[in-house]
C-alpha cells in the first residue's frame, strides 16, 4: 500500500548517528516514513555513540536551515540539543521523540517537557548489558582484592593469600528495571546471594533476586549486605535515597556501585566512609556533579574506581538503539503502546 | 569392632573437624591434634609455615597416627620421596584438599598402588572464575586507561568496550574450564573448550558452544579474543602453547593461566607481551613458584599476578570438609564407586 506523500511522516535525526544506521530507518517503511538527516547541521561526535557531540555554534544559514528541518518534524531522533526546552514551539508537528538515553526524568522534569503532550520513549534496555559488566568489574575488583594484588606486584612479592570472594556475598540491588534485573542475574552466575529492592511489592522475584526489600525500608538491611548496587532511575522518590542515615547503616567493609544517577545517594556521606575506610570500596559511573570537579577528593582515594559516566557506552550502543526505534516505528504505525514509553506519574 | 581411624593431615578450623567427627561418630575415631599441625600462613593454607618442626615426641605422635590411618583427609607430602609416606601402613583412602595432584601421585607412586584417591574438584573452580572474569573485565573494560584518566583527574567521556560478544577459548574441558564457560555464556561469550578428549562423556558439554581436540588448536587459536587455560601439568600440557602457538593468536589477546605455568612458553609469552602481540595476561601459575624476583612479569604493566591464590577463597575448607563428608557416608557404606571426585590413576586426573 502506498501512503499519500501529504501523510507521510517526518523523522529527523537530532544527533550524530551513523550513516548505515540512517539508512536502516530509512529502509524500515518508506512509504509512510520519511528520514530528514541533515549531517551537516549535526554535533560532531568525539567517541563513538557520542550523542552529544562536541560544542558547535550554527552559522545563520544554517540556523535556518536547521529550524526548517524541526518545523517539518513529526518524530525525532534524539532530543535537539541546541534548545530543547522549545522543542514543542520550534517543532510544532511534534509528537514523537525516541531519546538515546534512558534516565530522561530530570531532563524532562526541568524543562518542563514532561507536560507537553509529546510522547518520550527512552533507550532503557540499551545500556544495561555495559552496565551490568562495569558492575561486575566492581564488585570482583574489591571482592578479589585487586589493590592489594597490585601493591604486592609492585613489591615483587609472592605470598600466598585468601580473599574473601563474591561467591556467598549478599548484593542488595536498589532498583529492578532492565538495569538491576541485568545485574542480578550476573550476580546469581557468580554465587552471590541476591536482594532487590523496588517501589512496588509483590509480584513475581526476578531471576537471580531471592528476597525483595521494600524500598522505603532499606535502613533495615544495609546493615545485612556486603554490596549495595545503584540501579534505579532518579526520581522525586529515589533523590537521597540512599542518605547519611543509610550510608552510615552500611555494613562495614561494604562496597558500593553506583550506575545509576548521582542523585540517588549522599555523596559527601560516601566520601567520609570511603576516607574512614569504613565503606571498602566503590565503583561509580555517576556523581552530583558531572564532570565531577578537578578538586574533588574523590578523584585520589585508592579505593575509588572512577569512570566518566562511560560505562554504559559501548561501540554496539547505536546499533542497539536504533533497534529500540525501528520497533517502535512500527508500534506507532499501528497505533500500539511504544516501547520504553516515559511514564510522567513514574518519572522514568 | 574396632573404629575406623581417620586422620586430618592438613591444619582445619575446629568447627570443621567436629563436622567430621559428627558423621559417624560410632564407626569412626577422628584424630586431629591440633599441636601437631603447623600455623597458617592464610586462611585456609593447607600447608603452614615451612619451618615448622615437631618435637621428638610430637613425631612419635605423628607417624603413630599416620600409621592407624585407613582414611586421611589431605597427605604429608615429602620434598623427597617417600618421607612421611612410608608410615602410611593402613590406609586405604585418601582425600585431597586440591584437584591437580596427578604429578604427585605419580612421583610417589601411588598410581600403581590399591589407595583411593578422591580430590577437591568443584572446590576451586567458582574462585578461578571469578578471578578470570575479574581480570578479563578490567582488561577488555579498559582499567589501566580508566585508572590513568583518574590519576590526571580527567573527565572526558569515551566509547567502552564489552566482553560480551567475544570469543573465549578454554584450554581443558574439566571443572575449572565448566565453571569459566558458565559465567563466560551468562555474560554473553562463545566459549570453545580444547581438550584431548573431545568425545569424552561430559554432563557439563552443553555450557561450551564448542568442543575440540587438542589437534584443533592452532585453528582456534586466532578466533580467541581470551584465552584461559585450566590444565594441570602432564607431558601432553607442557608446552602446550609454545613460540607457534603464540604467534598465532589474534594481536591483543588476553590470556589467563589458572592451570599450571609449564603450559606455556614463558620466555616467548613475556616477549608477546612485550611487543603486543598479547594484550595482557593474567597469571595465578608460572613456570617457577615462587616467581622469582627478578622475573621481568613483575614490572609489566599489562600483567596481572596472583600468587597460586586465585583459588584460595575463605569459604574452601567448608566446602572441601562438604565434598569429603559426603564421601566418608559413601565410603562407610561400601558405595566406593558413588564418590565423588574420584581421581583416574591412568588419566591421572
Amino acid at each position: 500500500m502506498s501512503v499519500p506523500t501529504a501523510d507521510k511522516l517526518t523523522i529527523v535525526i537530532a544527533s550524530p548517528l551513523e550513516t548505515e544506521f540512517v539508512d536502516r530507518i530509512r529502509a524500515f517503511d518508506p512509504d509512510r516514513f520519511e528520514v530528514v538527516h541533515e549531517e551537516d547541521l549535526l554535533a560532531k561526535p568525539r567517541y563513538v555513540a557520542d550523542h552529544n557531540g562536541a560544542p558547535r555554534t550554527l552559522t545563520a544559514d544554517e540556523q535556518a536551515r536547521w529550524a526548517a528541518c524541526l518545523q517539518r518534524a513529526d518524530i525525532l531522533f534524539d532530543i535537539d540539543r541546541l534548545d530543547p526546552i522549545n522543542m514543542p514551539t520550534n517543532a510544532p508537528k511534534l509528537r514523537w521523540v525516541q531519546a538515546t538515553s534512558s534516565g530522561i526524568g530530570e531532563f524532562l522534569k526541568r524543562t518542563k517537557l514532561e507536560d507537553s503532550d509529546i510522547i518520550f520513549t527512552t533507550a532503557s534496555g540499551v545500556h544495561a548489558r555495559p552496565l551490568a559488566e562495569f558492575t561486575m568489574l566492581g564488585l570482583l575488583y574489591f571482592f578479589r582484592d585487586v589493590q592489594y594484588l597490585n601493591q604486592m606486584k609492585r613489591a615483587h612479592h609472592w605470598e600466598r593469600y585468601t580473599t574473601p570472594g563474591l561467591d556467598g556475598a549478599r548484593v542488595l540491588i536498589v532498583g529492578l528495571g532492565s538495569l538491576g534485573r541485568e545485574v542480578a542475574r550476573d550476580c546469581a552466575r557468580f554465587g552471590v546471594e541476591v536482594w532487590g529492592a523496588r517501589r512496588t511489592q509483590g509480584g513475581e522475584l526476578p531471576e537471580g533476586v531471592t528476597r525483595l526489600v521494600d524500598q522505603r525500608q532499606l535502613l533495615d538491611v544495609l546493615p545485612e549486605v556486603d554490596a549495595l548496587v545503584l540501579a534505579c532511575p532518579l526520581t522525586d522518590e529515589t533523590r537521597l535515597l540512599i542518605d547519611r542515615p543509610q550510608v552510615e547503616a552500611l555494613k562495614r567493609g561494604a562496597v558500593i556501585v553506583n550506575i545509576s544517577r548521582g542523585g540517588v545517594i549522599n555523596e559527601a556521606a560516601m566520601l567520609e566512609g570511603l576516607q574512614s575506610g569504613r565503606i571498602k570500596g566503590a565503583a561509580l559511573d555517576v556523581f552530583e556533579v558531572e564532570p565531577l570537579p578537578k578538586d574533588n577528593p574523590m578523584w585520589d582515594l585508592p579505593n575509588v574506581l572512577i569512570s566518566p559516566h562511560s560505562a554504559s557506552t559501548v561501540a554496539a550502543e547505536n546499533s542497539r538503539i536504533v533497534d529500540i526505534f525501528i520497533d517502535n516505528l512500527g508500534r506507532f504505525t499501528r497505533g500500539e503502546k511504544l516501547r520504553n514509553q516515559f511514564d510522567k506519574a513514574r518519572g522514568y | 569392632m574396632d573404629k575406623i581411624q581417620l586422620m586430618i593431615c592438613s591444619p582445619l578450623e575446629a568447627e570443621l573437624v567436629e563436622r567430621i567427627r559428627a558423621v559417624a561418630p560410632d564407626r569412626v575415631e577422628v584424630s586431629y591434634e591440633s599441636d601437631l599441625y603447623p600455623p597458617l600462613r592464610y586462611a585456609c593454607d593447607h600447608k603452614g609455615v615451612q619451618t615448622f618442626k615437631r618435637t621428638e615426641e610430637q613425631t612419635a605422635r605423628w607417624q603413630a597416627n599416620l600409621e592407624k590411618a585407613e582414611i586421611l583427609l589431605d597427605c604429608p607430602i615429602p620434598k623427597e620421596m617417600p618421607g612421611d609416606l612410608v608410615h602410611l601402613k593402613n590406609a586405604k583412602w585418601i582425600q585431597f584438599t586440591s584437584s591437580g595432584i596427578g604429578e604427585f601421585v605419580k612421583r610417589s607412586g601411588m598410581d600403581k598402588s590399591d589407595l583411593l584417591l578422591t580430590t577437591a574438584r568443584g572446590v576451586h573452580s567458582g574462585p578461578l572464575a571469578e578471578w578470570s572474569f575479574m581480570a578479563l573485565l578490567m582488561y577488555f573494560k579498559k582499567f589501566r586507561f580508566l585508572e590513568a584518566e583518574q590519576k590526571a583527574h580527567r573527565w572526558e567521556r569515551y566509547c567502552d568496550e564489552e566482553v560480551a560478544g567475544r570469543t573465549l577459548v578454554t584450554i581443558g574441558a574439566g571443572d575449572l574450564a565448566r565453571g569459566v564457560a558458565v559465567v563466560g555464556r551468562a555474560l554473553g561469550m562463545r566459549i570453545i573448550a580444547v581438550t584431548r578428549s573431545p568425545e569424552k562423556p561430559r554432563e557439563h558439554a552443553g555450557v561450551f558452544d564448542e568442543i575440540h581436540g587438542v589437534s584443533e588448536l592452532h585453528r582456534l587459536l586466532p578466533q580467541a579474543d581470551a584465552i584461559v587455560c585450566t590444565v594441570p601439568h602432564t607431558h601432553e600440557t607442557e608446552n602446550m602453547l609454545d613460540r607457534t602457538a603464540i604467534s598465532l593468536m589474534k594481536p591483543g589477546v588476553a590470556f589467563i593461566n589458572t592451570g599450571r605455568g609449564s603450559t606455556i612458553d614463558e620466555v616467548a609469552m613475556i616477549e608477546a607481551l612485550r611487543n603486543g602481540k598479547m594484550g595482557f595476561a593474567a597469571i595465578d601459575v608460572a613456570q617457577i613458584e615462587p616467581l622469582p624476583n627478578s622475573s621481568p612479569l613483575w614490572d609489566m604493566p599489562n600483567v596481572m599476578i596472583n600468587p597460586h591464590s586465585a583459588s584460595t577463597v575463605t569459604s574452601e575448607n567448608a566446602k572441601i570438609t562438604d565434598i569429603f563428608c559426603k564421601n566418608i557416608a559413601l565410603y562407610l557404606r561400601g558405595e566406593q564407586s558413588q564418590m565423588t571426585n574420584i581421581f583416574d590413576k591412568q588419566l591421572l586426573y
